[in-house]
């Protein structure tokens, strides 16, 4: 057995040149002698000495390499402007597979980037080995400010976060030590996670870092979009380089928002997006999104890392559900005052609710702050327990992976962002308090006028006993 | 032959993107980047210019083959076309031509950065001095992505 020659430079030492950043121009020969030279969407490093290549729509291209399967690649790396040329011979086309797989959804993901969703069409996948990859000659490395320097996977980081995932004792701490992994570890600054509902149709966000608008309780539909897309497929989608089309849908969308639509987490200027999904024994459990203003600002190694944090993560909320138990709640403290009453009104069609007219939240959320406020004002009661909401049918929530507590998180951060008045908090495993600075108007819009609920309007006060409040109705 | 009408020069001409393909004295493929794009008058013949650091395994087979395939792509529009035909000479430039590359240079690194391409890395992909490719245009087809592209203009 022969041993092939060391490439002049090693496939693995210029990994942003698979990133697809800028295209790669790729010259194939006729039977007469005819070269013919075209962009490729894709050239995929599969191993030290193969590459894959997109097949879409080139039809010479196809046709030489069937005849002769020398073709030359020319590729760029993106943060130095340096080129290199590959020497290929064609082996074989794959169109089914883990590999043709992972280049459809890269694919669709770069035509949903440009706006060509219709247009790019994976065909198949051929894979070359790679002859000789050499630098063309050309200026000196400069290299772009704020590009990542390549340096080891910082092995002894990643078995502390993998320490603290497994130590979380409750979703929101959990997702706290994920986030901040992704800003220690990949140096990403912006990221959030999305949750996928009962039905697994939607995914809504409920935590985030470094965005002004938190985007809490924001939800997409699995399958609309990158994030929607990596959530169908199961797969990380990485994009490094956002094309002006899609800088614009962004542009375009809070215009065409619906007034009780919370809009994403989002950069004034996203260049670079990973979205990966977070499974527990195949299911999605959610996705995470990490998000960069600078062009190629993940790569693959970074994509590798998410991935198995998120499904660690994954995992670990999966055996949350069922571990809490019932706590002792602290006792409360009075600071009473009078403030004017805070209308809340709830449409049960959607289960939406709206604080003066202002919408806060839908949907599994809305319905237990609706349930919360009525025990409130119907009885005073201001602790509630994970478990009594769980049994409670008029929510419906599923027996399995209810999410309650991710809901519980989404409306507490949509009140602390939205209102001073209305608290959601912890007092112990499983336990919270509603705490109220306002006085409670409870109304239910099915109606255009709405119906006002009867003894609704209490006055709520913060940490107050039942006696401290007077009610009216 | 085919015969550049004034609509494609302009397209030619603009801050499209330009990458040659050549087959070298061995029947290999040859891929590279070109500057300068300039459609001569009549239409039938195109100059385009090459690093000269960069030119001799591009230009290698030019006495066994001399077939030379150039695609331009506008980076915005993603209109691409790609003209064949054969080299009919190659030169050094004056200072005009030297100024017609660097103006298309810039056009082409304006035209990339709309979509968010780093000039400084488009900057960095060019060289000096150059040297005049000059071929005359016999086929010229549709590249634009799609399920048009490849077929003859």
């Amino acid at each position: 057995m022969t041993t092939a020659a060391p490439l002049a430079v090693p496939l693995e030492s210029i990994p942003s040149c698979w990133e697809g950043v800028i295209p790669a121009a790729i010259c194939t020969v006729g039977e007469d002698g005819t070269p013919n030279v075209t962009y490729l969407s894709i050239v995929h490093r599969v191993d030290e000495r193969h590459v894959a290549l997109s097949r879409q729509f080139f039809k010479k291209t196809d046709e030489n390499t069937q005849r002769n399967p020398l073709a030359q690649v020319e590729v760029i790396e993106v943060d130095t402007g340096r080129l290199f040329n590959l020497d290929l011979r064609y082996e074989r086309t794959e169109t089914e597979g883990p590999l043709f797989e992972r280049m459809r959804t890269h694919l669709d993901a770069v035509a949903l980037e440009s706006g060509l969703a219709n247009v790019f069409v994976l065909k198949g996948v051929d894979i070359c080995e790679v002859t000789e990859c050499s630098l063309v000659p050309g200026k000196p490395a400069v290299l772009s400010p704020g590009a990542p320097v390549n340096s080891p996977v910082p092995l002894a980081q990643i078995e502390a976060v993998s320490q603290h995932i497994s130590e979380a004792e409750d979703l929101e701490e959990l997702l706290q030590v994920f986030l901040d992994a992704c800003r220690d570890l990949v140096h990403c600054d912006h990221a959030y996670v999305m949750l996928a509902d009962e039905t697994g149709d939607r995914l809504y966000t409920v935590a985030s870092i470094g965005y002004g608008e938190a985007g809490t309780g924001s939800e997409i539909e699995v399958g609309d979009g990158l994030i929607g897309l990596a959530a169908a497929r199961r797969q990380s989608v990485r994009v490094t380089h956002m094309a002006r089309d899609l800088r614009y849908a962004q542009a375009a969308r809070p215009a065409d928002e619906a007034r009780d639509e919370i809009p994403l987490p989002r950069l004034a200027s996203t260049q670079s997006q990973l979205v990966t999904p977070m499974l527990s024994r195949r299911e999605l459990v959610g996705v995470a999104v990490l998000e960069s203003e600078r062009i190629g600002g993940f790569q693959a190694a970074d994509e590798c890392l998410v991935g198995i944090l998120a499904n660690q993560v994954a995992t670990a909320m999966t055996l949350l559900v069922g571990v809490e138990s019932a706590g002792v709640g602290a006792d409360p403290t009075a600071a009473p005052h009078e403030p004017a009453a805070v209308v809340v009104k709830y449409y049960p069609d959607d289960e939406s609710v709206f604080l003066d007219n202002e919408y806060l939240i839908k949907g599994v959320a809305g319905g237990i702050l609706w349930r919360l406020l009525r025990h409130y004002v119907d009885e005073g009661r201001e602790e509630f327990s994970n478990r009594e909401l769980r049994l409670d049918s008029s929510l419906a929530l599923p027996d399995v992976k209810d999410n309650l507590e991710a809901r519980l998180i989404l409306l507490r951060k949509r009140l602390e962002e939205r209102c001073d008045y209305l608290r959601i908090e912890k007092v112990a495993r499983g336990r919270f308090r509603l705490e109220v600075a306002r006085p409670i108007s409870l109304v239910t819009g099915n109606d255009p006028g709405g119906s006002e609920v009867s003894g609704a309007e209490v006055s709520g006060v913060e940490g107050g006993s039942a006696e401290d409040r007077g009610s009216s109705g | 032959m085919f015969r550049i009408d004034d609509e494609l020069k302009e397209f030619c001409e603009s801050g499209v993107s330009v990458i040659i393909g050549t087959v070298d004295a061995d029947g290999l493929p040859r891929v590279g980047y070109a500057w300068g794009p300039r459609v001569h008058p009549g239409g039938q013949r195109v100059s385009i210019y090459l690093e000269v650091a960069r030119s001799g395994p591009l230009l290698a087979g030019r006495e066994a083959n001399g077939q030379i395939a150039a695609t331009f792509t506008d980076p915005v529009s993603i209109r691409s076309v790609q003209l064949k035909g054969r080299i009919v000479d190659v030169g050094e430039p004056n200072e005009a031509e030297n100024t017609w590359v660097a103006r298309h240079r810039d056009a082409m690194t304006v035209s990339c950065s709309l979509i968010g391409d780093p000039p400084h890395m488009i900057r960095n992909i060019w060289l000096d001095p150059t040297v005049r490719i000059d071929f005359d245009v016999e086929r010229a087809f549709d590249q634009t992505p799609g399920p048009t592209a490849g077929s003859a203009l």
